[in-house]
């Protein structure tokens, strides 16, 4: 750790504890930089957003408004800069870059880390003026305030901006309920962020019937090398949403959740398979198994849920609401049935060999089995 | 000294409460035979038991529940519902300075608007009342809906398995045992 000292347009002198050799690099630790309050204030955040500061920090920074100066100082964009380029790049190698996994690189599977599988002068991030915006806007503004929330177009962002909103999204997401942004997630670019859907369902419950996640951009390219990446991620927000929803007592909740997995999970799904990338979907593959153990029972899913008094029409699509993790275990079970057709001079062997292999690694078989047991068991007709 | 008059508003409807509730679930027909085959053999197992056929469905009411069988998708629909029509009543009153003067209007105004609302609430209650009723019905029934459904499944099962032997070889011997639903064919190939 060392002590940084920033200065302060009022002449104040600003502490900031950093770890070592971030934000800043090897130069810039021997050259210290002067910045404004806003300035430090923003970095703070971002450094919040970059999983390097605690929430405990950010969040009196995020519920007090700080007027934002016309720009930025050089210095300043430079700390960004710096912060942007080490800070997502770090996060993606440490929640999975480093793992020696097997996916797909142009219809052939690949083994090594994320850098071995795919050249790193190819995995570059470009980010936008968005990024600064939505960072001056977030530091500026109450992101739960009745201001008039930050927007952009989603299909103007980059792939480094909708990375870091994703991080933005899940360090919002750590500040509640201290703080709710649900007004600013209910938005563009947020409200079609596909990797937002998949990590939170949950926060898209209310989002109109209209709204699509866009997974264009990550099922190929940097999109989808970003996407292995964040396979151990998702796998555990998967298990932990699956797992909240013994605790779930209000069927409406239910019922929201539910809705919303299923768009999500429906669109990645759809979205994956049309680029023959099923290799993406292996975290929810790792979920199930996780989830569907050999005591795997209805009440893991549904044991707090109050329905007396509700139809039975209601209980119904309440359970599947339950269940709609559990039912995609059918749609990956056809996937596998469809792999075994397919000849070695086919164009999908690569593909369909690498989702057997997973498919057997989890034996799916079983999975789905136990999965089909659950949703039977909850079928009113069943239960009769 | 000044008198209060008691304003009061009483008001009596007949409304018609309707209730419904349904469950849907998918009969695990095995593929022995091809899809549109089993599709019939199970439109005939349903007829035989008193299913009537139309719009490409078979369809059965018993004890004020509506069974409804699509053979080619083997998804079944148990429905209940029922209405009634319920007299409802409502009185309300309150105090006015006058007995047919502007404060007396508008007491009786509000009260009208009090009385609607009771009204409505009443009404709902029926309709919960009514509600509960129907699924307490339509649950009571699922028991013996399901049992009759596991035995429709087991017949056409049998029936295709036959006819599947049948296409095989010369069936030599069959063996059923109607307690635990076993068959034994005996094919000569």
């Amino acid at each position: 750790m060392q002590l940084l000292h920033h200065v302060g347009a009022d002449e104040k002198v600003l502490p900031i504890f950093c770890d070592r050799g971030f934000p800043y690099d090897d130069e810039m630790d021997t050259k210290l930089r002067a910045v404004s309050r806003f300035e430090a204030n923003l970095l703070r955040l971002l450094g919040f957003f970059l999983r390097r500061e605690p929430p405990e920090r950010a969040l009196p920074l995020l519920e007090n408004q700080c007027s934002a100066p016309p720009c930025l100082q050089r210095s300043a964009v430079e700390l960004i800069r710096d912060a942007l380029g080490k800070g997502c790049v770090q996060l993606l190698a440490r929640g999975g870059g480093w793992r020696r996994e097997r996916f797909l690189r142009q219809g052939r599977a690949v083994e090594g880390r994320l850098w071995e599988r795919t050249a790193p002068h190819e995995l570059g991030l470009t980010f936008s003026a968005h990024t600064m915006r939505f960072l001056i806007w977030i530091t500026a503004n109450r992101p739960d305030g009745a201001n008039r929330p930050w927007r952009a177009s989603h299909d103007d962002l980059t792939l480094g901006d909708l990375l870091l909103l994703y991080f933005a999204h899940d360090g919002l997401c750590k500040l509640r309920p201290g703080l709710n942004a649900t007004k600013l997630l209910g938005e563009e670019p947020f409200v079609r962020h596909a990797l937002c859907w998949l990590a939170h369902p949950g926060d898209y419950s209310l989002a109109p019937s209209s709204v699509r996640p866009n997974f264009a951009p990550w099922t190929n390219g940097v999109g989808a090398c970003i996407l292995e990446a964040l396979q151990p991620e998702l796998e555990r927000r998967w298990i932990a949403v699956e797992s909240s929803k013994a605790r779930l007592a209000d069927p409406q909740v239910m019922l929201a959740l539910g809705a919303a997995q299923e768009r999500g999970l429906t669109a990645f799904l759809d979205a994956i398979e049309r680029e023959g990338r099923m290799d993406l979907a292996r975290f929810l593959l790792r979920s199930s198994a996780a989830l569907l153990g050999p005591n795997a029972r209805p009440e893991m899913w549904t044991e707090r849920l109050h329905l007396a008094g509700w139809r039975l029409a209601d209980r119904a699509a309440i359970y599947r609401a339950a269940t709609t993790f559990l039912r995609t275990m059918d749609r990956f079970q056809s996937w596998e049935r469809r792999a075994r057709g397919i000849g070695y001079l086919d164009d999908e062997y690569a593909a369909s060999q690498l989702w057997k292999a997973d498919w057997e690694q989890v034996q799916g078989d079983i999975l789905t089995e136990r999965a089909r047991a659950i949703v039977k068991q909850l079928d009113p007709i069943q239960e009769a | 000294m000044s008198r209060s008059y008691l304003v009061s508003v009483r008001d009596c409807q007949t409304r018609t409460v309707c209730a419904e509730d349904h469950v849907q679930t998918s009969l695990e027909i095995l593929e022995v035979l091809p899809p549109e085959q089993m599709a019939g053999l199970l439109a005939d197992e349903l007829e035989r038991r008193g299913f009537q056929r139309g719009g490409g469905r078979l369809t059965r009411a018993q004890n004020g529940v509506t069974i409804t069988v699509d053979p080619a998708t083997a998804t079944v629909v148990v429905a209940a519902q029922d209405s009634e029509r319920a007299t409802i009543e409502a009185e309300r009153s309150d105090r006015a300075y006058d007995d047919i003067g502007p404060h007396a209007k508008v007491v009786r105004d509000n009260l009208k608007k009090q009385l609607e609302k009771d009204i409505d609430r009443k009404a709902n209650e029926k309709t919960k009342g009514l509600q509960t009723k129907v699924t307490d019905r339509l649950e009571r029934e699922l028991v013996e809906v399901r049992q009759e459904l596991d035995r429709v499944v087991n017949r056409v099962t049998a029936e295709a398995l036959k006819r599947k032997a049948a296409q095989m070889g010369q069936i030599k011997a069959i063996t059923e045992d109607p307690e635990t639903g076993s068959l034994t064919l005996v094919v000569e190939v």
